[in-house]
């Protein structure tokens, strides 16, 4: 029963869509990583910089639309157990974007390799899953977006500090702080989205 | 259609991509003043190098506009008016797009008056390479309006987004070619740089003839994307078999140099001359103290100054100074400390390295550099013995340890390290 309940979540909530595109995403990181690293002017594998700022981010985004269904309050309406399904979607999407991007990231993995994919991908979630509790599903990509391309338009010079802090997808895995923070937002977003689900949509957007 | 556009304007995604422009576009100035402060043409500069994710946006918003009534299920609805589908398409595009390039402008207002201050050269074609970024920004928004009628996607919008700046970034890291001026992204050469009127003038068309054909291909109308089509391929062909990017030409008047005429010479280009207050009250008390010690500097100069192919490297008698990187929005200069740096070139091109740390060459080195910026004691470093002498007996110390480092004395220069 539960096997069974658990395909149509997945593909109630778009499961091969994100399934197809975090293939792609995967493939991209893994194509831009090793093209970036046999760049004889880069500085080989820390120059890895913007794989690791922006694939993580794009798996968020694909995960935005998965985090409601397309009847919310006939989901809220069915006698199952929700927070629990939620968190195991969280979990599970966690699992699905971080272990293949991780994964992409092996060869040299510190600095900016599987260590800050791993990072980027909690935090990146984190933000999405919150996001969905305030904007709703359709609107849950927007803060990641933007936070996200604002830090790595930035280009900050600076490592830790105050840039450990806010400048977290684009600092060397070795910032403590970066990890810090990551994992405050996948922890605040996704008990937040746990508790209460994606906010229900009401008409259009 | 004004009264459309009108509607569009106001209530469409027009507001929201103009905030978001503008906010973007600010931010981007904000935490790259020293790409555009105080220079015209580093202000134009700066909008085609943040292209990168100027035009994403647009992408992202153009893609939005046109997903709309996908997203509102109103398709069918507006499918069944007289007006043809194109029309409402267009106008959609239309809004975004001036909504998008009223962000940017609004942010570049603000710029310009801060520039405006400092601004010491104002020639270089400079706005030539602002309009034909305001052109690639249209383009963007058509190209958001391709993917969002063709991509039935919640996120097309951000991704479309995301895999623009991914191509743009790709185009950017690839060796420069003339494939790169199909690209809207200036590469980040020098604000001296002079991009040819004809470059301007075939990118303007290539955008064009692209933005025609990716609305054509929006519109589904298959004969007018050919014919765009067809024009676009026509445009690209001068582009490629035109100049290269790499080695453009300096703008003569801009790095013309600019002197200091009172105390030791010290020049700027034309173009960073809003600098040259700032640059002198660094260097000026540096040369003077090494005034009339045989073989060394007497004059500073910007690099940006340096004729081309001219090698900095040999002994001159000029310290070369960058000033890339250095210029604040509000005027003065960024890193003090990059500028000192500069001043010690002379002494590492004097000094003697066989691959051996030598503690009493480096002491005597860290010394000499010390007493060159007056700095305050530290360390065992005794450069406030040395200050203490009057200073033709520091001068003099100073070329024992210029003729000992070339020397390769060590012995000499131990002992000039603990100030005999």
């Amino acid at each position: 029963m539960t096997g069974r309940l658990l395909l149509l979540h997945l593909r109630a909530r778009g499961g091969p869509a994100f399934a197809a595109g975090l293939v792609v995403v995967t493939a991209l990181a893994w194509a831009g990583g090793s093209w970036l690293i046999s760049r004889p002017y880069f500085d080989g594998p820390a120059a890895r910089i913007p794989v690791v700022a922006l694939t993580p981010l794009l798996g968020a985004l694909l995960l935005a639309p998965t985090l409601a269904g397309a009847g919310d309050e006939l989901e809220r309406g069915t006698p199952a157990p929700w927070r629990h399904w939620r968190a195991g979607h969280v979990l599970a999407a966690v699992a699905a974007i971080g272990t293949p991007l991780a994964l992409t990231g092996l060869h040299a993995p510190e600095v900016f390799g599987a260590y800050a994919l791993l990072r980027n991908t909690l935090g990146c979630v984190g933000l999405v899953a919150g996001a969905a509790v305030l904007l709703g599903a359709r609107l849950a990509w927007l803060p990641a977006f933007g936070y996200v391309c604002a830090v790595y338009g930035a280009v900050p010079r600076q490592v830790g500090g105050a840039a450990g802090i806010w400048a977290w997808p684009v600092q060397p895995s070795g910032v403590e702080a970066s990890w810090a923070v990551a994992v405050a937002l996948f922890v605040a977003g996704a008990a937040s989205y746990l508790w209460y689900g994606a906010r229900p949509r009401f008409g259009g957007d | 259609m004004r009264r459309q556009l009108r509607l569009e304007l106001l209530r469409g995604t027009a507001p929201a991509a103009a905030l978001v422009m503008f906010g973007a576009s600010v931010w981007m100035l904000a935490v790259h003043q020293d790409d555009w402060a105080g220079r015209w043409a580093g202000l134009a500069s700066w909008v085609r190098q943040s292209m990168l994710i100027l035009a994403a946006l647009m992408v992202a918003a153009g893609a939005w506009q046109a997903g709309r009534e996908r997203r509102r299920q109103i398709g069918d609805l507006l499918a069944s008016t007289a007006r043809p589908a194109w029309q409402p398409m267009l106008v959609a595009w239309l809004a975004v797009s001036l909504a998008g390039t009223a962000g940017l402008l609004v942010a570049l207002a603000g710029a310009a008056v801060l520039v405006g201050r400092l601004a010491t050269y104002a020639g270089g074609d400079w706005w030539w390479t602002l309009a034909v970024g305001v052109l690639a920004l249209w383009t963007a928004s058509a190209l958001g309006v391709v993917v969002g009628r063709l991509v039935p996607l919640r996120v097309a919008a951000p991704i479309a987004g995301l895999a623009t700046y991914l191509g743009l970034a790709v185009a950017t890291y690839a060796p420069l070619g003339t494939v790169t001026w199909l690209s809207p992204v200036h590469a980040g050469w020098g604000a001296e740089r002079l991009v040819p009127a004809g470059t301007h003038l075939r990118q303007a068309a290539w955008f064009v003839a692209l933005t025609a054909l990716l609305l054509a291909v929006a519109a589904r109308r298959i004969r007018v994307a050919l014919v765009c089509g067809a024009l676009a391929a026509a445009s690209v062909v001068p582009i490629v078999t035109g100049p290269l990017p790499r080695r453009l030409p300096a703008d003569p008047a801009a790095v013309e140099p600019v002197c200091t005429v009172e105390g030791p010479q010290v020049c700027v280009a034309r173009m960073n001359a809003y600098l040259l207050d700032d640059v002198a009250v660094v260097l000026q008390p540096v040369l003077h103290r090494i005034d009339g010690i045989p073989g060394v500097p007497a004059r500073a100069a910007d690099e940006a100054t340096a004729p081309p192919g001219y090698s900095m490297i040999d002994d001159d008698g000029t310290i070369w100074f960058s000033l890339l990187g250095q210029s604040k929005a509000l005027g003065g200069l960024e890193r003090l400390d990059w500028l000192r740096a500069s001043t010690d070139s002379f002494l590492a091109r004097w000094g003697c390295y066989d691959g051996r740390r030598d503690e009493g060459a480096y002491d005597a080195t860290v010394l000499a550099r010390a007493w060159l910026h007056q700095e305050p004691p530290y360390g065992d470093i005794p450069v406030d013995r040395l200050l203490a002498r009057p200073l033709p007996q520091q001068r003099a110390w100073f070329a024992d340890y210029l003729a000992a480092s070339r020397a390769c004395d060590s012995t000499r220069l131990s002992e000039l390290a603990r100030v005999p």
